[in-house]
């Protein structure tokens, strides 16, 4: 019951404008991005603000229209825009859940009637069918019975979020979208929620795409890998290989930044901005290991091992400073 | 030799028969160190930090305790005398730069004003020559040119180290930084704290670092004090603390952090911290603890020393529950 996810040669541009008066300029979000995700895992995507992560997210949710490249779910297209039947087909497949527990529920409706009300739609079953199914949502997520009637302004950030996931389970999708599930959430709840996350996988067999800017989080959830610098995958692949043996500089990095005690080199400088890429490898500007084909060549997407790849002209050398 | 700062049984609240939101802590900090401040929101951090400025929310007070900095008792002193001490003894960073920074007015003219209120020095030539000097100590690339601009040109980032910049441009003796990197990207967030250490060192500022993200804490401070409910309930050295945590909240913490080594199951604590008030009597925590018993559920807990320069607001420091016990 789980789906896989096909995401070939995908790229989006934005056109921009930096002020009133000055020409639209080309803003390349993402540039010929492939991924893949296997039925009943998690892929992990990391990178800072402005790496593309959360319009690849739009993308696979079918919110918008890649320029070039091609999505499917179990072989099916996914796009903006599809005949009523298939469309109807991709929102029972895939549902979101966003960061935001406060902002993504109606303050008016009560848990119950959020949780049932996708059903009411969908037309799920009678209304007690809806209740009945809604009360096994409920125990799912961790929800006590007794809140069904309450309204969010009554729960805490961490039940907000759970009555999102319930929301979002309602129709019993296969994949869901996590978009920063976690970062508005305290500590001790935060762990909850993470760890709800895994029993749902393991229980129903979803499929999760998840984008965090905190990589312990991604690296606690994710079977997957993809570490994304200016709209290019830089370095994807098994939780373990990507985490334990990075290839990419940028991921080295970000390690070092998560990991008390890393001693990597700090990067220096910023993400230079989309509308204007730097040439070569995007992230020659600031690699502390930069010779100078980096500046001229951009680095392919390699095959390092199994199903780990790295875009690093120096890969290989890496290999060896890392060992 | 007599700490920096020294807080004895700060109490705050709306007035003095309200429930209090920061509940008689007491710490203190040596020249040149870092504490990291950490718990939930709602723990009373950020309270605590602002009354050492005297800038607490509309109608909340310091209903008792005392605030020394260098001697000098600070709940004593007038407006005026508050005022001089802000941006000039005392730095806040905090969590959104935007907040700090007046977008209407050059960067060099926003920094150029610490020196003309701190130290008197007039004139815009020698105010913006000071700013160069803040803005290259904060590591800001061609200071001589970012100096004539406004805040908005400045990336998240960078916009964090001019606020850094103005903060410490009068030499302070301590500065507060409430959440400085939240909003930031991961590997600007290290280059801020690195900064943040640099800084503290070369000129034995004590730094006060307010956080949820615990990893942060071990890496860059001495000390820890976590906060719960209003009370500090444990504090003592970084190392010793994250080794072997005392408080069944502290280690409840430590065990919820993601990490990135292994898919092993997150330790949680269950349910949620207490509203301001809602506990009676006894240790907040003993609802949400697992090896609390009826004990901890009357009477005032107090920190207790536990040597080392530790201290833990438990009836049963170390102790773990049965389960871990036996594994």
């Amino acid at each position: 019951m789980s789906a896989r996810i096909h995401i070939e040669a995908v790229s989006k541009t934005y056109p921009v404008r930096t002020s009133l008066f000055s020409r639209h300029r080309e803003l390349a979000a993402l540039r010929g991005v492939s991924l893949q995700i296997e039925a009943g895992t998690t892929l992990g995507l990391v990178g800072e603000s402005g790496s593309g992560k959360s319009t690849l997210a739009r993308l696979v949710m079918g919110a918008e229209n890649a320029d070039a490249g091609k999505i499917s779910i179990d072989g099916r297209d996914v796009r903006a825009g599809l005949p009523r039947a298939a469309d109807a087909w991709l929102r029972r497949t895939l549902q979101p859940v966003l960061q935001d527990p406060y902002g993504a529920l109606n303050p008016r409706m009560t848990v119950a009637e959020t949780v049932g009300e996708p059903l009411h739609i969908q037309r799920q079953g009678s209304r007690a069918e809806i209740a009945a199914r809604v009360r096994e949502l409920l125990e799912l997520v961790g929800l006590s019975a007794a809140l069904a009637t309450s309204l969010p302004v009554a729960l805490s950030g961490g039940q907000r979020q759970r009555v999102a996931i319930a929301r979002a389970l309602s129709i019993s999708p296969r994949v869901l979208i996590l978009d920063e599930p976690v970062s508005a959430l305290d500590m001790s709840v935060q762990a909850q929620v993470i760890n709800l996350l895994q029993d749902l996988q393991d229980r129903l067999g979803l499929t999760y795409l998840l984008i965090s800017h905190d990589l312990a989080v991604v690296a606690h959830l994710s079977t997957q890998i993809a570490v994304l610098y200016l709209g290019q995958v830089v370095e994807a692949g098994d939780r373990n290989a990507v985490i334990r043996t990075p290839r990419h500089p940028y991921t080295r990095s970000l390690i070092a930044a998560a990991e008390p005690g890393g001693e990597v080199e700090a990067i220096q400088g910023e993400m230079p901005s989309p509308l204007a890429p730097p040439s070569g490898c995007p992230f020659h500007p600031r690699c502390p290991q930069a010779v100078s084909e980096c500046r001229s060549t951009p680095p392919a997407l390699r095959r390092i091992s199994g199903t780990h790849l790295a875009a690093c002209n120096l890969a290989d050398s890496a290999q060896e400073t890392a060992a | 030799m007599s700490p920096l700062l020294h807080v004895e049984t700060l109490r705050i609240a709306a007035g003095p028969h309200a429930p209090a939101l920061v509940d008689g802590i007491s710490l203190e900090l040596d020249r040149g160190k870092a504490l990291g401040l950490v718990g939930e929101s709602g723990a009373g951090k950020t309270l605590a930090c602002l009354a050492l400025l005297r800038l607490l929310p509309e109608g909340l007070h310091i209903q008792d305790g005392r605030i020394r900095l260098d001697g000098q008792e600070l709940t004593a002193l007038t407006d005026t005398e508050i005022r001089r001490l802000r941006g000039g003894r005392i730095g806040m960073v905090l969590q959104n730069p935007l907040s700090s920074l007046n977008p209407l007015m050059r960067i060099g003219d926003q920094i150029g004003e610490a020196f003309a209120v701190h130290r008197g020095v007039r004139g815009r030539t020698a105010l913006w020559k000071l700013a160069v000097e803040a803005l290259r100590a904060v590591r800001i690339p061609t200071p001589e040119q970012r100096v004539s601009a406004y805040a908005h040109q400045f990336s998240g980032g960078m916009r964090q180290r001019v606020a850094i910049a103005m903060n410490i441009a009068c030499a302070p003796d301590l500065l507060i930084a409430d959440e400085p990197t939240t909003a930031l990207d991961a590997t600007i967030r290290l280059q801020v704290l690195r900064l943040l250490g640099d800084i503290r060192r070369e000129r034995r500022m004590a730094l006060i670092l307010v956080t949820h993200d615990l990893p942060m804490v071990a890496r860059f401070c001495d000390d820890v004090a976590v906060m719960y409910a209003g009370r500090i309930v444990e504090r003592g050295p970084v190392e010793a603390i994250f080794a072997n945590p005392a408080h069944p909240y502290t280690r409840g913490l430590i065990g919820a952090t993601p990490r990135l080594d292994g898919r092993r199951r997150l330790a949680t604590i269950a349910g949620q911290p207490p509203s301001p008030g809602s506990i009676a009597s006894g240790c907040a925590f003993a609802p949400r603890c697992d090896v609390a018993d009826a004990g901890c559920r009357q009477g005032r807990i107090d920190l207790l020393d536990l040597g080392e320069q530790r201290a833990a607001a438990c009836r049963k420091p170390f102790a773990r529950p049965p389960a871990e016990a036996a594994a």
